[in-house]
């Protein structure tokens, strides 16, 4: 099999850009949780859709639907919410609530599971596939949806460029000169939810926050520029969601069968891997030769 | 062009209930440069703060060049303390005195041309033109502030509000900062600098604010500079 007909192939095609897509959108948000020293909100945020997918399944929704979608979505922000609240009206630490909005909404999340397991059985094994992803079962329609939805985060993302990276660098110059510090707070959260949702029917909700972590871990090694680092985490992520979804099939045997979502993460973490090490290794050089 | 630069009228600023200014009035003269000296916890980086909106202030009125602050963003400029920004920052000399076009450019994705002079110009000026592609932790602390101050002259304010801009930088930086400071006030904008060291302040400074959570004088540095005032702003209130 040529490595090209991923992208041509009816039925690898879906799959492939599927997920290259979710991976540069959530590569890119990443970079912005990166900087922000917020990378655990992808983690919060993605297992905090379980209970808004479960939810959509106990209403019958079918697993292909975009309320699917818009429910994660509606889950992500209110779990957004709640660490705001915890943090601001309670006074508890980032870490803390991070945690806590995580294990509760997940908590929430699998109970419901359980019930809807028995209430709607279809609906349940369809929806579970949210856990670890199932990026195999992406048709062109899926591509449609999420072509749109990573444009959406991409477009956005270039057209407040600058309001974004002032609010992220130099918060109080942001709110002096006016750049629109609340605006800006509620685009940041609509772009993570978004990519988010984009994230979890490919790679899963467990496995999503590797897609928004390792691309921008990488991407820092190699750049002091947050414009370089937004490319190159893009660059990044589309390799792994290429190269996951080519090996996921390449590798997989008639008895063995290796799903994207996690291949998709383990590439993403080699790349991050290796380049912490190349890092790690030019600044040892450069070391010797001061020393020298 | 106004007279007055910025007038309070009564300000009251707490912070947890604990009162950190009180009853602040003044009116500070535009075209000056005018250092605001007290000692710590006097609350003078907290007066910058409540001027910008930075910290909510309890009571009272601010106004800037006659209008309330938030008409005229465009005109202020501030250059906060060195401590207060996130050094590993992926950002380049460059892309922070870029950030001074940001609010006259905001929906622009590239520097333009005229942009790419604007940082050079005001990189000369502070005399930091060599580095331009240093990442900000690569920097000396004078070498910071001087970055930040190009970043301000880069927003073409008519105030400019600087938190401490010469704590803990070498000699040369702390001269290029006060000749582009002086720079400043000779095309008439009006610069309010929290100042520590209070020596230069008679010899660099047009005007002093003293403070000690009140205001204990506002005026030229050889009215206000006396060993009384002095003696009354650096008292434990």
């Amino acid at each position: 099999m040529q490595l090209f007909d991923f992208l041509t192939d009816p039925v690898l095609r879906g799959p492939t850009i599927g997920t290259m897509l979710m991976a540069v959108s959530a590569s890119l948000i990443g970079v912005l949780l990166f900087v922000r020293k917020r990378s655990l909100i992808a983690e919060t945020l993605s297992h905090a859709t379980y209970p808004g997918v479960m939810i959509a399944a106990a209403c019958g929704v079918e697993h292909l639907s975009i309320w699917i979608l818009v429910a994660a979505f509606i889950a992500a922000i209110l779990g957004y919410q709640t660490v705001e609240l915890l943090q601001q009206r309670f006074r508890v630490r980032t870490d803390v609530a991070l945690t806590f909005v995580l294990a509760s909404f997940f908590g929430v999340g699998v109970t419901i599971a359980s019930i809807v397991q028995h209430t709607h059985t279809s609906a349940y094994r369809q929806v579970q596939t949210y856990l670890f992803g199932q990026a195999a079962t992406m048709s062109d329609h899926h591509i449609v949806i999420y072509s749109l939805l990573s444009l959406l985060v991409i477009s956005l993302l270039m057209l407040f460029f600058r309001p974004l990276f002032a609010a992220t660098f130099d918060k109080s110059f942001s709110r002096v000169v006016g750049l629109g510090n609340k605006g800006i707070e509620i685009l940041f959260l609509l772009l993570v939810a978004l990519s988010v949702v984009i994230g979890i029917k490919s790679v899963g909700v467990v496995l999503l926050s590797a897609m928004f972590i390792a691309p921008a871990t990488a991407a820092r090694q190699y750049t002091n520029k947050l414009s370089t680092m937004f490319v190159l985490a893009a660059a990044f992520g589309a390799s792994s969601g290429f190269l996951g979804s080519y090996l996921s099939v390449v590798l997989s045997k008639p008895h063995l069968s290796l799903p994207i979502g996690p291949m998709i993460a383990i590439v993403a973490s080699g790349f991050a891997l290796i380049s912490l090490a190349i890092a790690r290794m030019r600044r040892v050089f450069y070391e010797s030769l001061q020393r020298s | 062009m106004e007279n007055i630069a910025l007038k309070l009228n009564s300000l009251d600023v707490f912070y947890e209930k604990i009162p950190v200014l009180q009853k602040l009035s003044m009116e500070v003269k535009a075209g000056e440069l005018v250092a605001i000296v007290g000692p710590n916890g006097a609350g003078k980086s907290t007066l910058l703060k409540a001027v910008l909106g930075l910290v909510k202030k309890a009571r009272g009125s601010i106004t800037i060049f006659g209008q309330p602050v938030k008409k005229v963003r465009a005109r202020i400029a501030y250059v906060p303390q060195c401590e207060s920004v996130d050094w590993d920052f992926p950002i380049t000399v460059f892309d922070l005195v870029l950030m001074g076009c940001f609010k006259r450019n905001r929906f622009r994705l590239w520097a333009s041309r005229s942009e790419k002079q604007e940082v050079y110009k005001a990189l000369e000026e502070v005399g930091m033109e060599a580095f331009l592609d240093r990442q900000i932790s690569q920097l000396s602390c004078g070498q910071r502030q001087r970055a930040f101050l190009a970043r301000a002259l880069v927003q073409k304010a008519d105030i400019y509000f600087l938190d401490e801009p010469f704590a803990g930088i070498d000699a040369a930086s702390a001269k290029q900062v006060l000749q582009t400071l002086h720079t400043l006030r000779d095309n008439g904008k009006t610069l309010l600098v929290v100042h520590h060291d209070l020596e230069s302040v008679s010899t660099d400074f047009d005007a002093v604010i003293l403070i000690n959570k009140q205001l204990i004088g506002y005026g030229p540095t050889k009215e206000m500079f006396t060993p009384d005032l002095i003696k009354q702003t650096y008292a434990t209130v």
